[in-house]
Order: structure tokens, then sequence, then C-alpha cells
């Protein structure tokens, strides 16, 4: 056999067994970020209005207790939009009439823009956009973990896969593109087959388990919607819970109240 | 009678048994209030809301005594008899008991400092909003309206007057005092068109004389006789008129303003007969016309506001004017950055001028007048514990108030805050003036 041959075959088997092999990691990473794509891109509705009640819980077991109304919908890119989000707090009367914009673009370089308004200052206050290593309102979750995060923003691995309260499960490896990222990773556990995250692990810089995140789902008009979120911070023993309740999928909601304008007025359900 | 350092309270018998009761009236209301709003589910077309606070303060220097043992119970009441309308009341009733208890505050000067028993301190706000259409509303009664960026200090926050009992130092949601007025909003896209028309005058209220924050007089003392002062009267044509239009164009956070008023404050004509001084205090027309702006990049925020006032009067040494105030026009500025340092730290700085236009010579206020502000807000343990620090720097007199805090938020409902405001500068400056006057305070407030 003439050698020319003996090396192409052994080229070629070679080749076919990278991309067959358990520890082929492109195959591997490439089918981690296929998932994190399919999870992210999970039909979840058009738009959204459902109240939450925060409750935030100290190393002494004390309680601070929040109600919001939440306003969200999905742009898909339109106009170069990928969504808005509005929130109200309704409670403690303190802080009530608090409300929250977050507009979210489609390009990974245009940061987010955010309003605050405080009743107490009778002001719109604008706030910076790259905050989202900041704790939302006292809670244990950053902007980014309440849904700010793009998907671009980290590298995907299929780490494992195994049963998690009884449901097969993808674990996925998110690691941040940028080094200087308040979390060094975060593993994910993804339903295979609704796409849905029950629980996410927290890794500080050090590597060191940070928080974590536990996630109830229900079906809303046979859509997923997240029912329960707790997250444990191990770093201060501290932990919030976050139960969602009456929430409305698809109800039509007017662009109008997405306005910075429409901060100070509120929006009355 | 207050000696030395020593903090001596001469109590005032008949006085302590009304203070007794106003402080015991207090908290009567405020406790059934707070209940009966637990205990009722309040039809969904009301909205109620409160609190009730105590806010004490001590001078830290001589004479050493309290300054302000003051209790509030404000309350909010928003009523919807319709989903176009909207009721809104806010109620504030105010008890300081400084004046019966620390025996050099006594007598007429402060007896509405004592008990704020005027209808419009009663009702800092009250007024209707109707909105016929989503994007159109309009809103008639007693307001409070907020133009402007800057922390601290005011620049284009121009439209309702303010109260100086405490000279800078009250919440400005507290020192604004509200006008009657019509205030039409059009929303269209991302921008707002709102208008104003003001018939209602008030003044600043400057604090009362021989009152804590009594400002110097410009004047010298002695044989200076000052008239009453010279207001606006009550009609159509001297009312205030103004506009703003606000947008937001390519993430830029922009806005003009033009306003027609009066000046908050009165300018002093002052005629010289011999060795006689006539002061004639008068409020004059004002144009002012500005803008702000603010843009978010990365972690940090710019911001800034301009407003140029034409037909402003300054005080003038040239022998050769009538009654020592000159007309002419100033442009009032900020700039400003906000940064968030970390995940508990904010840092606010901002460069504020005061830049008289035209021929300054002969004029007693200086060309360009700076302040620098520092305001730094950090927050631990989940947002319970909230240290801060303004620093606000006069640059032509080198004068300077520094104003530290810490707020705990004891749980949801109840709060406390504590600080000390600390005046340096010469007499004849702006905060220099009230350098005697340091003082340490502790708030309470309890929510509901």
């Amino acid at each position: 056999m003439k050698k020319s041959v003996i090396y192409l075959t052994l080229a070629g088997i070679t080749t076919f067994s990278f991309f067959t092999s358990p520890l082929n990691v492109f195959a591997e990473r490439s089918k981690g970020e296929e998932i994190a794509i399919r999870w992210d891109t999970r039909e979840d509705g058009d738009d959204t209005i459902s109240t939450s009640k925060f409750i935030l819980e100290n190393r002494r077991g004390q309680q601070r207790i929040r109600k919001t109304v939440r306003f969200w919908k999905d742009y898909d890119g339109r106009d170069g939009v990928d969504e808005k989000t509005l929130i109200f707090f309704k409670s403690p009367s303190d802080i009530k009439g608090t409300g929250f914009l977050n507009l979210s673009y489609e390009e990974i370089s245009k940061d987010d823009d955010k309003w605050l308004y405080l009743p107490a200052l009778k002001k719109i206050k604008r706030i910076a956009s790259d905050n989202k290593d900041d704790y939302f309102m006292g809670t244990d979750l950053t902007f980014d973990d309440m849904g700010d995060r793009k998907i671009e923003e980290d590298n995907y691995k299929l780490v494992k896969e195994e049963m998690l309260n009884g449901k097969e499960c993808y674990v996925l490896e998110a690691v941040p593109k940028d080094k200087d990222y308040m979390y060094s990773k975060r593993l994910i556990w993804i339903d295979k087959k609704e796409l849905i995250d029950y629980q996410t692990l927290f890794f500080d810089r050090k590597g060191r388990e940070l928080k974590k995140k536990l996630t109830e789902w229900k079906q809303v008009q046979n859509i997923w919607a997240v029912k329960r979120i707790s997250v444990d911070n191990y770093s201060n023993k501290h932990k919030t819970v976050i139960e969602i309740d009456d929430i409305k999928i698809n109800p039509g909601l007017k662009e109008r109240i997405f306005k910075k304008n429409a901060l100070k007025r509120g929006v009355r359900r | 009678m207050e000696s030395g350092g020593k903090m001596k309270i001469v109590f005032k018998q008949g006085n302590l048994s009304w203070s007794k009761f106003f402080v015991f009236f207090l908290l009567f209301s405020a406790v059934s209030l707070a209940n009966i709003a637990s205990a009722f589910e309040l039809p969904e077309s009301m909205e109620f809301k409160g609190y009730v606070e105590n806010e004490s303060a001590v001078r830290l220097k001589k004479p050493v005594r309290f300054s302000k043992i003051q209790n509030t119970l404000e309350t909010e009441i928003q009523y919807y008899p319709a989903d176009s309308l909207m009721i809104f009341s806010k109620n504030r009733f105010i008890y300081d008991a400084v004046f019966d208890v620390v025996s050099d505050y006594n007598g007429e000067p402060y007896r509405n400092y004592r008990l704020n028993w005027n209808i419009n301190e009663l009702f800092p706000e009250f007024y209707l909003e109707y909105a016929p259409a989503d994007e159109f509303i309009i809103t008639a009664g007693r307001q409070q309206v907020v133009w402007g960026e800057a922390v601290g200090l005011k620049i284009t926050d121009i439209v309702n007057p303010t109260d100086l009992r405490e000279f800078i130092l009250d919440d400005f949601l507290d020192s604004r005092i509200g006008l009657w007025m019509l205030r039409l909003t059009h929303s269209f896209g991302d921008s707002t068109i709102e208008g104003v028309f003001i018939p209602d005058f008030e003044p600043n209220r400057q604090a009362v004389g021989g009152s804590e924050w009594q400002m110097a007089s410009p004047f010298a003392t002695g044989s200076a006789i000052i008239h009453e002062t010279e207001r606006p009267s009550n009609s159509f044509s001297n009312s205030d008129v103004g506009a703003r239009f606000n947008t937001i164009l390519n993430s830029w956070d922009l806005s003009l303003h033009y306003l027609y008023s009066w000046s908050d404050n009165p300018t002093f004509h002052t005629i010289r007969t011999g060795n006689r001084i006539d002061i004639f205090p008068r409020h004059h027309r004002v144009h002012t016309t500005g803008g702000t702006f603010n843009y978010a990049i990365g972690r940090m925020v710019l911001s800034g506001e301009i407003a140029l006032s034409a037909n402003t009067y300054f005080p003038t040494l040239d022998p050769s004017s009538a009654e020592g105030v000159k007309k002419g026009n100033s442009l009032n500025y900020m700039f400003g950055t906000e940064y968030i340092l970390n995940n508990f730290t904010n840092i606010s700085l901002q460069l504020i001028q005061k830049l008289i236009l035209g021929e300054t010579e002969h004029l007693r206020d200086d060309t360009l007048d700076s302040t620098l502000t520092l305001f730094i807000q950090m927050d631990f343990l989940n947002e319970t514990l909230k240290p801060d620090l303004l620093v606000l720097y006069g640059a032509n007199a080198s004068d300077f108030v520094i104003r530290p805090s810490v707020t705990y938020e004891i749980n949801d409902n109840v709060k406390i805050k504590t600080g000390v405001d600390i005046f340096q500068g010469p007499k004849d400056s702006f905060f220099g003036q009230f350098a005697k006057n340091d003082r340490a305070y502790v708030e309470i407030k309890r929510s509901f």
C-alpha cells in the first residue's frame, strides 16, 4: 500500500475519532452553547404583568418584605431593542411608588438605559448603565441575575447530565468572557425537555461557591413562568425569596407604559 | 438659662403640658392611623400611606442646647373616583417642642414654627389630576413641580419657592413650598411637554429674626429702616407661566425650559438721605431660560444644567446708582458626574457656578461664584445600613458645610438616622455665617 494512502487513512481515523470521542471538547462546547441558546430563546410570551413578594432574610432570621408589580415586554430586536422592564414597588410604604425602568438593546456593545423614580425626591434619576453586578434593592440578586445578562457574555459548556428533583437535566457551565466579572463561573441545571432552569450555583472570583439559586415553575397559558425563586448567599448568610403570583402572559401591554414619563405617574392595574 | 458648655433646659410648666399633649396626640394619631390602615382593606380606588417622625438636633457650640425637637405626622391619600381621575392630598402636622422646652425660643416670631396651623402648611399638596387620554394629563391644585438634576443646591429647580427656616439643610421635598397652579402635560413617544400656569405668589420664606438659621443681613445695623416688602398683587397678569420640554435622543436625556416668574427673593432698593437709609424690598419679574442633560456611560452618569436669568437685580456700590441696585443677567450652571465605585459605594461630584453677565464693576457680589459638591453614598447589610457624606464647598470664600450621616433600617417601617452638620468659613460667607451653628441630630421615622 502506498505510504500516502496509509497516512490519509490514519488522518481520517484520527479525525473521525476526535469528533466522536467523549473527550471531544469542541463537540461538547458547541452542544453547551446550543443548549444555552435554546434555553435563552424558550417561549416566554410577548409581554407579562406579574406581582411579586420579596422576602429578605438576614442571618438572625429577621425579615423585610417588599411587594412589586412588574411589566415586561419582548421587542425581539425591533428598532434595536431587546426588551423593556418596568417595576414598581407597592410596599413597604417608605418606598411605595418607587419605579425602575430598564431598556435593554440587541446590540451587546450598547449599554442598557435605566432610570429610577424616587418619590422622596420627586425626581427621576438616571442610573449608570454598567451596574450589572450591583445588587437589586437590597436583595441577593444582581441586575444580571434578574435577567439582564445576555447569552453572548458567557462561554457555555455542557459539563454533565444528571437527575435533579426527578427531572433529567443538562448541567451547563457558564464562564464570563470578561475576566473581571464578579463571578468566575455559574453552574446551571436545565430541564432537558422543558429547557427551564431549576438550580444555579454562583462561584466568586476565587472559585468559592458564593450563592445558590433555586427556581420553581408553573404553567400559565401553556407557557412556563417562574413561580418562586430562592437565593442563599453564603458570604453574608442572607437569603432572598421571591414569590411570584398573579402572572398574566400576553396581556397586550401598551408601549406608552415603558416610557420614562410613566415612572412618575405610576401604572394602575 | 444655659451656661458655658452645659445644657440646662428650663422647663416652662404651662407649655410643657401643651407639649406633652401634642406629642401624645401625634403618637396616638400615628398609631391609630397605622392600625386602621392595616386593619381595613382599603378599596382599590384608594391608596393611603404616612409616617410619624421625630427630628431632634442639638447645637455643638455655645450655647449648647436643643435647636429642634420637631414632631411630624404626615399622611398621603390618593383617591381614584374614576380611572382617569385622581385626587391627591398630602397633609402635614408639625409640632416643634423646642419652642416650649428651651427658654431662649420665646414669643410671637416662633408661633408659626412651633405649630404649623397655617392651612397652606397643613396641606402642602392638594390637587386633582385628570387624564382625558393616556398621553394628556391636567393637574390643578396645590403642588410641587421639580425640574433639575443638581444635588444639594437648586439651579433649574425654580418653579416652587423654598422654606428656609432651616437654611438648606431640610429635605427639598419638605422645604419646597407648594403653589396653587394648573399644569398640563402631553407625552408623545419619548418626549414630554409640560406647561405651568401659577396664579399664586409666594416668596422664599426666610428664617425669622432671632431664629437658629436667620441669614446674615446684607445691611449694616443701625439706621437702616426696612419698609414692608412690595409683593405682586393677586391678579391674572401677575401669574407665573412656564413650559418644559423633555426628550431622549440616542440615550441622551435632554430638557429645555422657560419660566416667566416673580423673583423668589426681594431686591433691596436702598435710598440714602444723609445718615438715613430706607430700604424698600421689592419683587421683580424674571425670565429664566435653561436646560438639563444627562447621559450614562458604563459605570458613570454625566449630568448638567444651565439657567439664564434675565432682568435680575444685583446690589451695587456704584455711587451713581440711585437705589443701590443694578439690573442685569446671570448664568447659573452645573456639571456633574456620578460614578459607581463598587457594589456598595456611589460617588457624585458637581461644579456649580453663577456668572454675572455684562458690566460688573462696583457690584457687591463676585462676578463668578463657584461651589463644589461631593456626595458619597454607601450601603451595607443588604441596604439596611446607609452611611453617606455630603460636602458643599464655596470656592470664593473657602467656606463649606460637611454633612455626614448614617441611616439604619430597623425594620420595614422604622428607620433611624443620625448625623452632624459642620460649618466653616468667614462670617460673611454663605456657609461660614453659620459657623457657630454646628449641630448633631437624630431622626426616627415610623412609616405606615
